[in-house]
């Protein structure tokens, strides 16, 4: 994996400051409305030279997943990608399935945006996805959930906030901090290539955990000392990009739904599609995703076959939005993500 | 399909208890949401071993929910149902919201970080989406068509 070239920079614009602590110069009004509606995309945005940190191939891993050219879309399975690169909604069969890919019909699954466009990842000892890991969440009152999370350093995962901090205990007095989460990388129905490492120490920031705040819905998993799993599996790089940059950019979107059945229970499912529009802290996508997959990676593939992420997925669409959205990483939230890492 | 009463709280707890074709509770089904009218997370609930599951409805509206799972021998089976939340009586559906953000605070800083272990151990407090009200659902899991065996 080639290096990169850290160029700090700003990614937000002028007018934007950030700290070697993280706490923004910019004055942030806890009363704006947090509603997550889909901006108006921006025209003529200036350009913002990014801010890079690469990714790290793990010692367990098998090699990376084959990228297409400068499309940054992942190869699957050794199969090429043309018909996907033209933008055909052209589905192929997956050998290890032995399915056909699926092509539903718009039925209300709104996460699912037309047809079902996502694929199932069968080499999950490949990187990246041998960097992504099913979670098992155990929340304060006991109740069990399905999340997605990645290494970016050798202890530390990032996902969602709502995965490390639930607001929806069914017992109000249990709500908050999970009790603990079951790490599986590169977890593949009943495989688990790389074990399993359970965490009880977890991150956030007050605009999640105080205010439930979807523009803050970001955290992290920091596993046992002696627990250095991403330095097997592999690590995510990191990347800030302007909005000029980021909107209309190839993304993917890795996760474990929960809508798989069967011998699919567990499986990991990829899908890929350019960036919709984006907000300070948001970045929107129709990349298709269901339940469980909160926490996922959206990340590109830069033209030096690094795997950088640029969001946290978090939302599915609903009402006048009608995509689905991730927490951007953005320079306040780099910062967190930087001092998170064990 | 459940109706929830009227209410004055804006988020309301989704109760449901997943069940196989034989009508007994299903352990380990993965429960979410497919529709929503506004953004909600993508993290899936598992029905424990009474079937039972919890989701958080944060407006009033209508939603959908979709129930993954298998019976005891692997044959997948899919369930989905749809919940009504009404809106606080008096107040139309545009109006509804969640709870008022607290008093403006100057220090607040939303960046900050936060942590599990943080000393004094942080102590879980009534969420901003607290919800006092909750509606019932039962999802009965019936075989895929096509895939009735394991």
């Amino acid at each position: 994996m080639s290096g990169v070239d850290l160029r700090s920079a700003t990614g937000l614009g002028d007018d934007e400051e950030t700290s070697s602590n993280g706490r923004g110069g910019a004055q942030v009004d806890p009363h704006e409305s947090v509603e997550s509606l889909e901006p108006t995309p921006r025209e003529a945005a200036p350009h913002v030279e990014p801010h890079i940190e690469a990714s790290q191939l793990g010692t367990e891993v098998e090699g990376v997943a084959e990228a297409l050219g400068d499309t940054g879309l992942e190869s699957l399975a050794g199969d090429t990608w043309a018909a996907r690169a033209a933008a055909e909604p052209v589905l192929r069969d997956i050998a290890d399935a032995g399915l056909p890919a699926l092509l539903l019909p718009p039925d209300g699954l709104e996460s699912i945006i037309g047809a079902d466009e996502r694929q199932r990842v069968t080499n999950t000892r490949q990187f990246p996805y041998s960097a992504i890991a099913s979670l098992e969440i155990t929340a304060a009152d006991g109740s069990v959930w399905v999340g997605t999370g990645w290494f970016i350093s050798p202890r530390t995962l990032i996902t969602a906030g709502h995965c490390v901090y639930i607001h929806s205990s069914q017992y109000p007095g249990a709500n908050g901090w999970v009790r603990s989460i079951r790490v599986i990388p590169g977890r593949d129905g009943e495989q688990q290539p790389f074990g399993s490492v359970v965490s009880t120490t977890f991150r956030s920031v007050a605009g999640w955990t105080s205010r439930a705040d979807p523009e803050y819905d970001y955290g992290a998993i920091i596993l046992p000392e002696g627990q250095d799993l991403g330095t097997r599996v592999g690590i995510f790089g990191l990347a800030v990009y302007g909005d000029a940059d980021l909107q209309g950019m190839m993304l993917n979107v890795t996760g474990y739904p929960g809508d798989k059945i069967g011998a699919e229970r567990g499986t990991l499912w990829h899908g890929t599609k350019k960036a919709v529009s984006v907000s300070p802290n948001k970045v929107f996508y129709d990349i298709d995703t269901m339940g469980g997959q909160s926490g996922a990676p959206v990340y590109r593939v830069t033209p030096e076959d690094a795997r950088v992420a640029v969001a946290v997925h978090a939302y599915g669409t609903a009402g006048s939005v009608r995509s689905n959205s991730g927490t951007r990483i953005n320079e306040r939230v780099l910062a967190r993500l930087q001092a998170w890492k064990a | 399909m459940a109706n929830s009463s009227a209410g004055t709280d804006p988020a309301t707890l989704i109760r449901g208890v997943v069940v196989g074709p034989d009508a007994r509770p299903v352990t380990g089904a993965r429960v979410a949401f497919t529709g929503s009218p506004v953004p909600v997370p993508e993290i899936a609930a598992l029905t424990d071993e009474q079937g039972r599951f919890h989701l958080l409805a944060p407006v009033a509206g209508e939603y959908s929910l979709a129930a993954h799972g298998e019976d005891a021998t692997g044959v997948p089976l899919t369930a989905a149902a749809v919940v009504t939340i009404a809106p606080a009586a008096g107040a139309p559906e545009s109006e509804q919201s969640r709870e008022p953000p607290p008093a403006a605070d100057a220090a607040f800083d939303p960046d900050e970080s936060v942590g599990s272990d943080d000393v004094p151990r942080a102590a879980s407090h009534p969420s901003i989406l607290q919800s006092t009200r909750s509606v019932q659902v039962e999802l009965s899991l019936a075989p895929v068509p096509g895939k009735e065996r394991p």
